[in-house]
């Protein structure tokens, strides 16, 4: 999103109002800017008198189908920060300050590099690439570790502590909604027949961050800083996550390096199993790896959407939309080669 | 009808003006990976009217050979066509469909993605 300077001085009074009414006392905001790079929300970062920095996450004009509203995101950032998660404590929730009708919170600021292409290349986080598999393993395997019947209110916690729920066939499911609402496409129907016609057995739900991968998590030079952006969190399959990491795209060029483009397969998912106890077959993490591109191929097909039908006005996301051939492919490929 | 030079060489032009003249000269880094897609997409547009009606001849003709009842279909009737069979669980494992699946990604990628790493292999 854009914003004027009025818009923004504007916009930096009402933040005064809410934090000074929420903390009792007067706070002034010396700061406010718009942050890049939010696909579904409004991002701005805020500096309080004193040099305090919080980014301030409001809901957006328009969003991706499958992504929590910030109320939501709200909750599940909560829970994730109660089992030990390393992300930023959501504050001072509040409604209608950015736009009307918008949740909106603040998260404190954390230090890091986000950028694909340098989280897998820079010189001076190479140190962090070294560590980087195993402090992200056990950052899943705390994710993981909160389950649905402990949180029967948080995103449909209590449908996903049944017995009948499986993540596999809910999935593939909501990617079927997604699929139906775009033009017919040969490439992902057959994509999609394959994983309909390979389902792992059931397993039972865990929470998903649902968009862990590199760009999504802050990295210092002494490794990991903070797990960001939860608004993909659902309850699914363990597997979703170790696979969605290793989808090709989120290599940013180094394809050798599956794992975010810095790590091999193998000490991540040995690091994973330390930490969380459990062993992912690896004809799950196969099915998840294809499932996760042919999601990240509707996906981007559904970002160019958000273009063409004037909800916005990113040359990035009109740009993606063509790149839907190469997720379909790498799928196809996996496919074809039967194991990751 | 027009004089040269073609519509692929001015999109070429295009791309390699944002290219070698505009993106050195911007500082924001947002903005500098904006451009950066501008030049991919005036690119992708120039390979698109070198191949693009070859492109989509050679998949109907791929896709006329599985319908062999469907002598004028288009080429979006078919894909239609084709996309709600396999929806049903029809053609499943038949080799020409994978085959015109795959030929027509490859299509796509040369045209969108040239760089693209097309290998079995690439761990």
């Amino acid at each position: 999103m854009s914003m004027d300077v009025a818009a923004l001085a504007a916009l930096r009074a009402k933040i005064e109002a809410h934090l000074s009414r929420a903390e009792g006392h007067a706070v002034r905001v010396t700061s406010a800017e718009v942050l890049a790079g939010g696909a579904c929300q409004d991002n701005f970062k805020v500096e309080l008198e004193g040099g305090e920095r919080w980014v301030l996450r409001s809901d957006a004009r328009s969003s991706l189908t499958g992504s929590l509203v910030r109320a939501e995101e709200l909750e599940v950032i909560r829970a994730a920060v109660a089992a030990g998660v390393k992300t930023p404590p959501p504050k001072w929730p509040a409604s209608g300050l950015v736009r009307d009708g918008a949740t909106a919170y603040f998260l404190a600021w954390r230090d890091g590099d986000a950028i694909g292409r340098r989280v897998v290349k820079a010189k001076e986080l190479e140190g962090a690439r070294a560590k980087l598999p195993a402090e992200l393993a056990r950052e899943l395997a705390k994710i993981h570790g909160i389950r649905p019947h402990d949180h029967p209110g948080l995103i449909g916690g209590a449908r996903a502590a049944e017995a009948s729920f499986d993540p596999a066939v809910t999935s593939l499911e909501r990617l079927r909604a997604r699929m139906d609402m775009l033009e017919p496409s040969p490439s992902r129907e057959l994509l999609h027949r394959w994983l309909a016609d390979h389902l792992p057995s059931k397993e039972d739900a865990v929470l998903c961050h649902g968009d862990f991968r590199t760009g999504n998590f802050l990295v210092m030079p002494d490794g990991l800083s903070a797990i960001l952006d939860w608004e993909f969190a659902h309850w699914g399959a363990r597997a979703f996550d170790l696979a969605w990491i290793c989808v090709r795209d989120w290599r940013f060029g180094q394809l050798a390096l599956p794992v975010g483009g810095f790590a091999r397969r193998e000490p991540f998912l040995a690091a994973y199993e330390e930490a969380s106890g459990v062993r992912v077959e690896p004809s799950r993490l196969h099915w998840w790896e294809v499932f996760g591109n042919l999601a990240w191929a509707v996906g981007s097909v559904q970002q160019a959407h958000r273009y063409i039908s004037g909800a916005e006005s990113d040359l990035e996301l009109v740009a993606i939309g063509r790149r839907a051939a190469e997720m379909e492919f790498e799928a196809l490929r996996l496919v074809e080669r039967g194991k990751v | 009808m027009q004089d040269p030079p073609e519509k692929e060489a001015l999109l070429f032009a295009i791309a390699r003006f944002l290219e070698e003249d505009v993106r050195p000269q911007i500082k924001d880094a947002r903005l500098n990976f904006r451009v950066l897609i501008a030049t991919h997409l005036a690119a992708t547009v120039a390979n698109e009217c070198r191949s693009g009606a070859a492109d989509e001849a050679a998949a109907v003709a791929r896709m006329r050979a599985i319908y062999t009842n469907a002598p004028d279909a288009t080429f979006r009737d078919l894909e239609a066509r084709l996309a709600k069979d396999l929806r049903a669980g029809n053609l499943a494992g038949d080799p020409k469909v994978t085959q015109h699946v795959k030929a027509t990604l490859l299509a796509k990628l040369a045209v969108n993605s040239p760089r693209f790493d097309t290998r079995a292999e690439i761990e």
